[in-house]
């Protein structure tokens, strides 16, 4: 069974009595373990199918299957459950909490999490350490380089054991070296077993990834399939252990 | 998620020192204002208790006035202020028929001298009364130290019974008893010393310390005719000081005009400054009331400020999981910690004053559990009802709209 399965799913803005559809009739379906990008151009619909896959937002019409469970009809507060214990966002500008500390950001989804997950304190030093970032706990986020400002966001998504990690854009605001580096750290999340989507307008960041969805004007174009292929970019391995949630 | 939001809230606080102080200012002056006022009221009510438990509980006073216009609720009223330092309305027969009622075991008329009480030329703080023997009794934390009180075989004599106060002026640690004293023109002999109660009201306690008999005749001469400001009257053990206190004012209602005499016990006098108090407690209430109103509309106001500046942060709350009900409560939190700080600003600045007022008068303000739970429910209750709209618009807001907000 897939993990994400969106048939004919349609995002319509509507606004004195003129309708503009951002996404026409998608079907789209990912399995459990794949890492998958979605590359498409500004203003193709990639953001807002990502913050449908995500339950940030809600299809007009379709139908939305997560890992097993039509989300389609369910209320905001379920919404906001399965965003904490399934969904970990990571975002092309970081959005940390300024005035609080690298742990205390990484413990934030648990703060609102039911999920028993063990001492909370330990569990997010222990995914700040998968990141590299053990040095770092008590720095505030001003503190931090770019890179690290992006590690901590993936910390924050991984903190909770979700079963998808998505990704808009995140390598958009670093610099290369550290942009391969971040996308380094999302395959090693893959290997490791993780539902990875992330969502690019570059496809050298997109070919990171096992399979690239084409979107344009709110329609998937195509598949493409780079098992088969290697990556264009050149990946050197930033950290000597192997990641794992 | 509780003590997230309130570390949170501390954070979000300490981020903004300086506004977060300029917002509680008016919840510190509405606070503090009600409870100084209330700690000073406190402390007149047991200065009062404390001067009355000085009478006996079956001691009651006749005094001309109508005491009623005061404690009723303020009723309209034609009688005259000034009755209640009249002398001309109380005379000699009211003592002669209170003394004939059941149940009174003495009455006696009370009228103060308007005279110095010297020695050598230096004046005293003695506050001269002349009354009939016996009315001493009449005080039983008043005793008699030295010498003897006053007798009916005093009667128009130059004596004087001295108080505590106005003998250690006068004569320090001499003995004054044998000795003389100058009352107006007049040279008195000290026949008696007094002791005052150790434990006294401070404001109106000093009475006790400073009181001084003459014989009634012996006044009357001084002052060129018969006064009498009050008439002292106990009542018998074994009777109800209340009854008897009833059955003064119905005799006394057959010579006088509804108005013109009172009858006060010691309920009666607490009373009355209840009444006082409650009437100066709404006033003050109501200008606290305003100041609450103007530091609530301030807490709305910066938690408004606070909540669009914090947009891209309900936005994350939201994508990691947060419900709108946690987000509504984490800044509910936060006004409430706002709020909760002006008040706790508020009773510290009150406990300040009560301190000064305590150092600079002779009253003794009490700061009461009832007045902190006030404060802190007060404080807590402007939180809640003036953070709940931002809270509310903070809750509402839409996850990818707040995301973009820059």
């Amino acid at each position: 069974m897939a993990l994400i399965e969106l048939v004919t799913v349609t995002k319509e803005y509507r606004s004195d009595h003129v309708s503009f559809a951002a996404l026409h009739e998608i079907n789209l379906s990912i399995e459990k373990g794949e890492f998958v990008t979605i590359m498409g151009p500004s203003g193709s619909g990639k953001s807002t199918l990502m913050n449908i896959i995500g339950l940030l937002d809600r299809s007009t019409s379709g139908k939305y299957t997560l890992d097993g469970r039509e989300v389609q009809k369910l209320g905001d507060r379920a919404l906001a459950r399965e965003r904490n214990e399934n969904i970990g966002f990571v975002f092309q500008t970081f959005n940390l909490l300024p005035r609080v500390s690298v742990l205390d950001n990484v413990l934030l989804p648990l703060i609102y999490s039911r999920k028993k997950i063990g001492n909370r304190g330990d569990r997010a030093k222990e995914v700040l350490g998968q990141v590299g970032l053990s040095h770092r706990l008590h720095y505030r986020p001003n503190q931090l380089s770019g890179g690290e400002k992006q590690r901590v966001a993936i910390a924050r998504a991984l903190v909770n054991k979700p079963t998808l990690l998505l990704a808009d854009e995140p390598t958009g605001n670093l610099d290369s070296k550290t942009g391969q580096e971040i996308l380094k750290l999302f395959q090693d999340l893959h290997k490791g077993g993780s539902t990875v989507i992330l969502v690019t307008h570059d496809s050298g960041v997109a070919a990171a990834a096992q399979r690239i969805i084409k979107i344009q004007d709110g329609q998937i174009e195509g598949r493409t399939s780079k098992e088969s292929t290697p990556p264009t970019t050149t990946l050197e391995p930033v950290h000597p252990k192997k990641v794992r949630l | 998620m509780f003590f997230g939001a309130l570390k949170m809230a501390f954070t979000s606080i300490a981020a903004h020192k300086a506004r977060a102080f300029l917002t509680t200012l008016g919840v510190i002056i509405g606070v503090s204002s009600v409870i100084t006022l209330l700690a000073i009221g406190e402390g007149l009510k047991n200065d009062v208790k404390q001067t009355v438990g000085n009478f006996g509980s079956q001691v009651f006073f006749v005094i001309p006035g109508d005491l009623g216009a005061f404690t009723s609720g303020g009723r309209t009223t034609t009688a005259n202020p000034a009755n209640f330092i009249s002398g001309d309305i109380l005379t000699t027969k009211d003592v002669a028929a209170i003394r004939r009622l059941r149940g009174v075991e003495k009455a006696f008329p009370v009228t103060i001298i308007p005279e110095t009480v010297r020695k050598d030329g230096q004046p005293s703080s003695a506050m001269l009364a002349a009354t009939e023997p016996g009315a001493l009794g009449i005080f039983p934390a008043v005793t008699l130290s030295d010498g003897r009180d006053i007798t009916s075989l005093d009667s128009n004599d130059n004596v004087v019974v001295l108080g505590d106060r106005p003998a250690e002026q006068l004569f320090e640690d001499d003995n004054p008893v044998g000795d003389t004293v100058t009352i107006g023109q007049e040279t008195f002999t000290v026949v008696g010393k007094l002791t005052a109660p150790e434990s006294i009201g401070a404001l109106t306690g000093s009475d006790f310390e400073n009181i001084s008999f003459i014989p009634f005749d012996t006044g009357t001469r001084l002052i060129g005719n018969e006064q009498i400001h009050r008439i002292g009257v106990k009542a018998e053990d074994g009777f109800d000081s209340k009854n008897v206190a009833e059955a003064v004012r119905e005799d006394l209602a057959t010579r006088h005009e509804e108005g013109d005499v009172s009858v006060v016990t010691p309920d009666d006098m607490l009373d009355l400054l209840s009444s006082l108090l409650s009437t100066v407690a709404s006033a003050v209430s109501a200008i606290a009331a305003i100041s609450l109103l103007v530091g609530g509309i301030g807490i709305m106001n910066i938690m408004l400020v606070s909540v669009t500046e914090r947009t891209r942060e309900i936005g994350i709350r939201k994508a990691v999981g947060a419900t709108k009900w946690a987000i509504m409560i984490q800044f509910l939190i936060e006004a409430i910690v706002v709020s909760a700080i002006g008040g706790g600003l508020g009773l510290g600045l009150a406990m300040i004053g009560v301190v000064i007022v305590d150092l600079k008068t002779a009253l003794v303000p009490a700061i009461t559990p009832f007045m902190i739970t006030l404060a802190v429910g007060v404080s807590v209750g402007v939180g809640i009802i003036f953070g709940l709209a931002p809270a509310i618009s903070a809750a509402r807001k839409d996850p990818i709209e707040a995301l973009r907000y820059e």
